[in-house]
């Protein structure tokens, strides 16, 4: 062999040298390229077809805002010994519950009833019961909403809607922003007849809630 | 001189040549990259195994008869022969009526053909015990060249595993899916009160009807009766009512405002029965949720949890557990289910409602289906399976008596 050939060779070897491991390998680089996308498309699979993966639609709360000038300036409105409150103080202030109070006014509860009165804070609102001689009136108030509310309409009173229900009765209505439901609890019903008050009567007991308490 | 240097250029190449994985990968005790593994032969630049749940088929070319280019349409053009499900399919036609076991009517009419449109599910076999493998039509010619059948090598990893289907635990008709006849179910399906407890303790639950089931005041019969204690449940919120009672949710108005539950065995029913009704204490009803006992009435008790309140109907009035005020945690036991309905009695079962507070309607009387058939699944650790609605073997339709008055 002369020289020049052996330079030639020489040179092919080192050639190869440095391309050794494309030529031992010839398709790692695609196939690591390619690795890492199957495995998360079969993962993506299974997860799609798992049976315990059903997914439900589900109720989302939401927080109401509340118009407290509003009702503060109702409050202001309303002298004290009329604001319904019974036996029992309600909070002001931070303390107060988050939704302006309402409470009935000119309604009788029989004096062997009055420790049953109760008014309950909530986290979200409140409820106060007045127990009665043919039904137990039950006046519920939240800011807890299930459902996105449109921004503007937070403060947008409503008219007062009347529901027969299966133990009585309720009315419903929104003011200053928070969701307001007054339940009239039939006390001697039968389930031929779970009637206890008119819807007159339970409207007119609606119109009489004044503002007790405000933040 | 010249001709030394290349000699010895030349053998430091070669030696470099032999030892170049040493040298690229110093340190690495393991078998070299050439070194083959187990199994069979792979051609070079052939694809890997195929990943876990894919469908298997020759994922390597002919290397006699194809190039890379035409690997795609090889992979469908093997799709038809390897797969079996293409044409022996077992699965019974939607519609199909035969083999309609006909001892389970739970859903139908007491004084119609006692066979439930929900059977046919039964006789139905899984589908998902078939080979879940796409069926590739025959290809084009043109594009899927003639090959030998090449049996896939076998692979040497074994694919994990995938966890086992759970076995459905109970069975329930579509949310909305009233029995023909009683009224039109509600349009919003939703889960409205998620997480919640299911309001039976540790009982077998069955949602259904009590008006136009075995012992109600349309189905007749008795409410003992072994077909009223069967799945799949049934949604019966919006069910005709005679009283003008109402939820927006509902296509129509007079409706049930809430779900009914029997709970027990027929046995246990009987033996209710023969129990004083101040002495009921077989099954215990829970709290759904953390809240307070905003008022107990006549038949029911009432509890408010946040823009929620649940009520209960029909308990043991003799026998609860708590009074108005009361704070109790979810699953405390409120009482015992009975048949209480003020001065007269119902069948035995729990009605179960929600009012909730919603952002278009205010508070409103909302569906509670869904929320129990995620509870009951969560109280019995396992799923439940939505039955699919057959038309072919649907019951008749109730036909409610004019002029009769529909309580409850």
């Amino acid at each position: 062999m002369n020289t020049p050939s052996t330079i030639a060779l020489a040179a092919v070897l080192a050639f190869a040298l440095t391309g050794c491991d494309r030529l031992k390998a010839p398709d790692t680089s695609s196939d690591i390229a390619a690795a890492p996308a199957a495995v998360p498309a079969d993962t993506a699979d299974v997860s799609a077809s798992d049976p315990e993966g059903v997914v439900r639609p589900q109720a989302v709360e939401s927080t109401a805002g509340i118009d407290w000038d509003a009702a503060r300036r109702d409050m202001a409105s309303v002298p004290s010994d009329e604001r319904g409150q019974g036996s029992f103080q309600v909070q002001s202030g931070s303390q107060a519950a988050p939704v302006p109070v309402l409470l009935p006014t000119g309604i009788v509860v029989p004096q062997s009833a009055e420790g049953g009165v109760k008014f309950q804070p909530m986290s979200d609102g409140y409820f106060a019961t007045y127990p009665g001689v043919d039904y137990d009136i039950v006046v519920n108030g939240t800011n807890e909403v299930i459902g996105a509310r449109d921004a503007g309409d937070t403060t947008v009173d409503t008219d007062l809607k009347f529901v027969s229900t299966a133990s009585g009765a309720q009315v419903i209505f929104s003011r200053y922003g928070a969701d307001y439901l007054i339940e009239f609890e039939c006390k001697n019903a039968t389930g031929a007849s779970p009637t206890c008050i008119t819807e007159d009567d339970a409207l007119a007991i609606a119109r009489k809630l004044v503002i007790a308490g405000t933040r | 001189m010249l001709k030394k240097v290349s000699f010895v250029l030349a053998a430091f190449a070669l030696t470099g040549l032999a030892a170049c994985d040493f040298v690229r990968f110093p340190g690495d005790g393991g078998p070299t990259p050439s070194t083959p593994e187990p199994g069979p032969a792979v051609p070079p630049g052939a694809p890997g195994p195929p990943p876990p749940g894919t469908p298997v088929d020759n994922p390597y070319d002919d290397p006699d008869t194809t190039t890379p280019d035409t690997a795609d349409s090889l992979v469908d053009s093997d799709a038809p022969d390897a797969d079996p499900v293409s044409t022996d399919d077992p699965v019974t036609p939607p519609g199909t009526d035969v083999d309609v076991p006909t001892d389970t009517p739970v859903d139908v009419p007491p004084a119609t053909d006692p066979v439930d449109p929900s059977d046919s599910s039964d006789t139905t076999p899984d589908v998902t015990d078939t080979i879940d493998e796409p069926v590739t039509p025959p290809t084009d010619p043109v594009d899927s060249p003639v090959i030998a059948p090449v049996t896939p090598p076998v692979d040497p990893v074994t694919p994990p595993t995938p966890d086992p289907v759970p076995e459905p635990v109970f069975s329930y008709h579509a949310p909305g899916a009233l029995l023909p006849g009683t009224g039109q179910g509600s349009l919003d399906q939703i889960v409205h009160a998620p997480d919640i407890v299911f309001p039976i303790a540790n009982t077998p639950a069955y949602l259904q009807s009590q008006v136009f089931t075995f012992g109600g005041g349309v189905g007749g019969g008795d409410q003992c009766d072994a077909r009223n204690y069967a799945y799949p449940w049934r949604d019966n919120f919006c069910e005709t009512r005679s009283a003008n009672r109402g939820s927006p949710l509902c296509p129509a108005q007079k409706i049930h405002q809430g779900q009914d539950i029997r709970v027990g065995t027929p046995a246990q029913c009987n033996t209710m029965r023969r129990t004083a009704k101040a002495d009921r204490t077989l099954h215990e009803v829970v709290a759904v949720e953390d809240g307070v006992i905003s008022n107990v009435g006549s038949y029911s008790i009432s509890l408010r949890a946040g823009g929620r309140i649940y009520k209960y109907l029909h308990l043991n009035m003799a026998k609860l557990k708590v009074k108005t005020g009361d704070s109790v945690t979810a699953g405390q036991s409120l009482g015992y289910v009975s048949n209480d309905f003020g001065g007269s009695a119902t069948t035995f079962h729990l009605h179960f409602e929600i009012v909730q507070n919603t952002a278009d309607e205010g508070w409103i009387y909302v569906p509670p289906y869904l929320s129990l058939v995620e509870a009951y699944e969560r109280r019995e650790n396992g799923p439940g399976e939505e039955v699919e609605q057959n038309v072919a073997v649907a019951s008749v339709p109730f036909v409610i008596p004019e002029g009769m008055e529909i309580v409850e």
